[in-house]
């Protein structure tokens, strides 16, 4: 088991630095992204809940990446509204 | 060892593109839906999604979010709606207009709500002599007020409209909230149908439905 402060002093010496400073970098914008999109998606989608009758908070899942917004999307397509729903024969 | 490198990437790639193409049916088959039930032709949100597909990318359908979330749905201003609270499919329902008179046609018997208030008990009798109520935590100005004393409850806070052998509420923009049968009614939602409720809430008081 190689002494971590070791493995530190051989990446920052053998030029792999520039890899984990882009790749530090890189990370940190898509996190930043992801938040910045989810806030953007929160806000309308928490009103859309709040109108069918679910608690806003349900909007919440957004900020999980990759199903969170699919996992919202399917409570409200497959659930009954308890704010109720427009006659489907209507629309 | 470079090819390997560049078959696993390509591999990746192909797996990544295979979840985002089933995400995004799913997704476009789920916008229809949801679309459908604010009463909007369900292929706006089918287009809405799969715009993703097309040069403008995500930005559309973000722009096209918020234009959903904040605009006037079908589904308030249809003459038909649900109560799911109530377990049942969309019913036929009086608009709100349809709500207002027909006194030849009230029940013989009327309502009555009943609950707890801060100060005790109240109960609360919808005798039908008149098409609508305001309920208030004021003192009663009008012989159609009706008195729920509670500091949590707004002056006026909702209104109960007869019709027929239905009972309909509808929020007054009360900053305390209306429930029925735990699901928050909001003004934009107009009068609903709460015949088949069991209970209403006005800010903290649970206001039991019967009729009798």
């Amino acid at each position: 088991m190689p002494d971590p402060w070791t493995l530190l002093g051989f990446l920052l010496n053998s030029g792999l630095h520039w890899l984990l400073a882009i790749g530090g970098v890189v990370l940190f914008f898509i996190v930043v992204g992801h938040l910045l999109l989810a806030l953007l998606l929160v806000i309308p989608t928490w009103r859309i809940c709040a109108r069918a009758g679910f608690s806003g908070a349900l909007s919440l899942l957004h900020f999980v990446p990759f199903v969170g917004t699919l996992v919202v999307m399917a409570i409200l397509a497959f659930s009954d509204w308890p704010a109720g729903e427009a006659d489907p024969g209507k629309s | 060892m470079l090819g390997i490198s560049l078959a696993s990437l390509l591999g990746l790639f192909g797996l990544t593109s295979a979840f985002a193409l089933v995400g995004l049916v799913l997704a476009a088959w789920m916008a229809w839906r949801i679309v459908a039930k604010a009463g909007l032709p369900g292929w706006t949100g089918l287009g809405a999604v799969l715009l993703t597909l097309t040069a403008v990318g995500a930005v559309v359908p973000v722009i096209l979010l918020w234009i959903f979330a904040f605009m006037r749905w079908p589904r308030d201003g249809m003459p038909t709606y649900a109560l799911a609270a109530a377990g049942a499919g969309p019913v036929p329902a009086p608009s709100p207009a349809a709500l207002a008179p027909p006194m030849a046609a009230l029940p013989a018997r009327g309502w009555r709500l009943s609950g707890t208030v801060a100060g005790g008990s109240v109960s609360l009798g919808l005798d039908g002599s008149a098409a609508s109520y305001v309920l208030t935590g004021a003192p009663a100005q009008a012989p159609t007020d009706l008195t729920v004393p509670d500091p949590s409850v707004g002056q006026p806070h909702a209104r109960l409209l007869i019709a027929g052998a239905r009972l309909g509420l509808e929020d007054l923009g009360s900053a305390s909230a209306t429930f029925i049968d735990g699901a928050r009614l909001l003004p934009e939602h107009g009068p609903r149908d709460i015949s088949a409720a069991r209970t209403i809430r006005l800010g903290t008081v649970d206001l039991a439905l019967s009729k009798g």
